[in-house]
């Protein structure tokens, strides 16, 4: 997915934002695409940019604490203990509750 | 909420009256867990009232009501809350001119500092649980939320990560510690690109990963469905 790609489905979102400020769509497609951006085009999520915006380093503050690395999560992953997001919830459920 | 039951008894949780009935809120609920519904775009002094007593305010509010978080930010600091973390969690980024998401945290992070409220803002990067790719086999199919199978740009940038689940470990720690009051703290278990998630991958399950586009009206589809 090339950086023009993205910045047109940005531009869809947008379009249903401007028809309907209240569009889940047009939200999520404008989130997940400028998310998108921020972290695979510009590479805003780093460590590095972090440090320079003034941010502490939680791993440096407690080292003493073992993240759950990406690739041990893999590994649950692959022997099927991982769980879907939400599961015990919906994006649906929000929806409902901005309707109401 | 594990991580933050350890270190203190006396833990309640704020929720607005339109998701007291969610399964979620009942769990807690049942665990003997304090449940206080406050509408912060209600009742301002039923709001702040409802804080009276906190030391710490944790938010953790849906993406599309950040700015929901206003009314809370001026009650905790009528309330005289010590620490606020308000709802930040999401991948560092500069505050304003890339994400709308962030820009409306930012504009919840400058009502803290109109108050001059103490506060911390936690950022995580993106989860795990969000960034591993779809295999052949669909043998992950099961814990996706919706199917992944492009890489964006390059490919070779790289971005942090953290587990949905170490987010409580770090915040409970994040909290107790002086060293973090006014500051931004980002926790992350990896800095790792898209080409080097999809080499894991390959070399975990000797599947080779399918890159291709994926339209963005399908996205918003498998979103909401």
């Amino acid at each position: 997915m090339s950086e023009s790609e993205i910045r047109a489905s940005l531009a869809q979102a947008q379009a249903l934002l401007n028809a309907d400020p209240k569009s889940l769509a047009g939200r999520i497609g404008q989130s997940s695409n400028e998310y998108r951006i921020s972290k695979f085009i510009r590479g805003d999520n780093t460590s590095e940019n972090a440090k320079y915006l003034g941010y502490l380093d939680a791993r440096e503050l407690y080292p003493e604490l073992k993240p759950i690395t990406f690739d041990r999560f893999l590994d649950e992953l692959i022997a099927g203990k991982a769980r879907k997001l939400y599961s015990d919830t919906s994006v649906r459920e929000i929806l409902d509750v901005k309707k109401a | 909420m594990k991580s933050v039951l350890t270190i203190s008894e006396d833990v309640s949780l704020l929720v607005r009256p339109a998701s007291a009935n969610k399964p979620a809120v009942k769990a807690f609920a049942s665990r003997g867990l304090n449940i206080i519904l406050a509408d912060p775009s209600g009742d301002f002094e039923a709001l702040t009232k409802a804080l009276f007593g906190y030391d710490t305010l944790i938010s953790a509010i849906d993406f599309g009501s950040q700015l929901v978080q206003i009314a809370l930010v001026d009650a905790a600091a009528k309330a005289g809350i010590k620490r606020i973390v308000p709802c930040g969690f999401i991948t560092v980024c500069c505050p304003s001119g890339v994400m709308k998401l962030r820009e409306d945290k930012e504009v919840v992070y400058s009502r803290i500092w109109y108050h001059r409220l103490p506060y911390t803002i936690v950022d995580v990067g993106y989860w795990h649980q969000l960034s591993f790719y779809s295999v052949p086999s669909g043998k992950f199919d099961y814990a996706q939320l919706s199917p992944l199978h492009q890489v964006v740009g390059t490919g070779d940038v790289k971005t942090l990560l953290t587990d949905k689940r170490d987010i409580g470990r770090f915040v409970a720690k994040i909290i107790q510690d002086p060293r973090t009051l006014n500051h931004k703290v980002f926790t992350w278990s990896d800095e790792i690109s898209q080409n080097e998630i999809l080499r894991l991958i390959e070399a975990k399950t000797g599947e080779k990963v399918e890159s291709k586009p994926v339209l963005v009206a399908q996205f918003h589809i498998q979103c909401i469905r």
